[in-house]
């Protein structure tokens, strides 16, 4: 899965490129971001500001890549559409994470793209 | 003034995860006149009923078909999904129990949300059985934008209570086709394919009866193999069981029956057939009759009269 990361005050931020994360993308999803958060420390934020549809299982994956980076790392969502933020809160899981309203993209620039 | 129900029906006949989207971008088109919130609503319930029916109902296949039936009035939606799948009770549709307390990060669920959600965002929900299908009814009130939208007005007041069902439906959009290469890779990737090396030594030891299933002008122009039984496509599977009134007794064999058509793309898709049909010492020949020749092994070519 195409996704976009680069750090922004010590934190790494990984934009997945991608208008769904739904039951065809979330294993790809879950595999990205393990593989982009691998070798980097501190927080990881999900830039979900493309993203315009997530079904139980984009959740499930999002879940589970959370526990991939417990405890030593958190994994924070930023820019949330209307859509996505509602299937958040419906399933209280917006408790769980911390969910930032927008990112300040004052971006060092994306390290690698793709 | 009759109503005027906008109706659609989709259909697909071999539904997995990968057609979701399609069959869910095709549904919402019929959905008219809700807030874009209000359609995000819909298509997420309906993505999580069909993605029960693939995973679940489809559990062993992950394939199967799928019927949707949508009838809208005004702000009344009423959708039907039907499937072949087997039978399930629906989850009373409460949150995971883990996120009604602070569990810890490693007890939170990695799923469970499906029904919860549909229960959620669907005014009614309603399983049945009937006739061998699942027939899942959602019910839907259609919102304009907004928090607080106003229902999507009715313009026309039902004359009789809406009750949808696929047989009513008049209006059919049909999912664009699985293209023939994927329904050839899938046949393949669930059979053996020889070599034609291979085949040659099996028949030579008396293990194999080669099966040529090309088209009888086929044989004609471009030459047959020599002892190879001819079976057109058409006609294989009505030749071979042996319940039927077509069945030659030359397939009563246990030798490997080894199909082959021109190219091995017919010959997969045939071979996955009699798969299905509970045959196991079939197989197809790598390359088809192109294969044979290019092994240099030898063809007959029949006099044309």
């Amino acid at each position: 899965m195409e996704m976009t990361a680069w750090t922004d005050a010590g934190r790494l931020v990984l934009r997945p490129e991608v208008s769904r994360i739904d039951a065809v993308a979330a294993v790809a999803f879950k595999d990205a971001v393990r593989d982009r958060a691998a070798g980097a420390a501190g927080a990881v934020v999900l830039d979900l500001g493309g993203v315009g549809f997530i079904d139980s299982s984009g959740l499930g994956a999002i879940v589970r890549a959370m526990k991939q980076l417990a405890p030593d790392r958190q994994l924070e969502l930023a820019n949330l559409q209307p859509p996505v933020a509602k299937v958040f809160a419906l399933t209280r899981l917006d408790r769980v994470l911390t969910i930032h309203s927008r990112l300040d993209r004052v971006r060092d620039g994306p390290d690698h793209a793709a | 003034m009759r109503p005027d129900p906008r109706r659609i029906l989709v259909h697909c006949p071999q539904l997995e995860t990968a057609r979701v989207r399609d069959l869910l971008a095709c549904a919402m088109t019929g959905v008219r006149g809700a807030g874009a919130e209000c359609r995000a609503s819909v298509e997420l319930a309906l993505a999580e009923v069909v993605n029960n029916v693939v995973e679940h109902g489809y559990a062993t296949t992950r394939c199967g078909p799928v019927w949707l039936g949508a009838r809208q009035m005004g702000g009344d939606l009423r959708v039907v999904i039907a499937d072949r799948g087997r039978a399930f009770a629906p989850p009373d549709g409460g949150l995971p129990r883990q996120m009604l307390r602070d569990a810890p990060l490693a007890e939170l669920p990695e799923g469970g949300f499906g029904w919860f959600l549909i229960r959620t965002l669907a005014r009614e929900v309603r399983v049945a059985r009937r006739g061998g299908l699942n027939v899942t009814s959602l019910r839907f009130v259609l919102r304009a934008d907004g928090p607080k939208g106003r229902i999507v007005p009715r313009r026309v007041l039902p004359s009789r209570r809406l009750r949808p069902t696929l047989r009513e439906s008049r209006k059919e959009a049909v999912m664009p086709i699985t293209p023939v290469s994927t329904l050839v890779a899938r046949a393949k990737a669930r059979i053996d394919t020889l070599p034609p090396e291979r085949v040659r030594d099996m028949l030579d030891r008396d293990e194999a009866m080669l099966v040529d299933i090309r088209d009888v002008r086929e044989l004609s122009r471009e030459g047959r193999i020599d002892g190879a039984v001819h079976a057109p496509r058409g006609m294989l599977e009505f030749w071979i069981d042996p319940e039927s009134p077509y069945h030659k007794p030359v397939f009563a064999t246990d030798k490997t029956l080894v199909l082959f058509c021109a190219a091995a793309m017919r010959s997969a898709l045939a071979v996955a057939t009699l798969r299905d049909m509970g045959l196991s010492n079939v197989a197809e020949m790598e390359g088809g009759f192109a294969g044979w020749k290019d092994a240099g092994f030898p063809v007959v070519q029949d006099q044309l009269s």
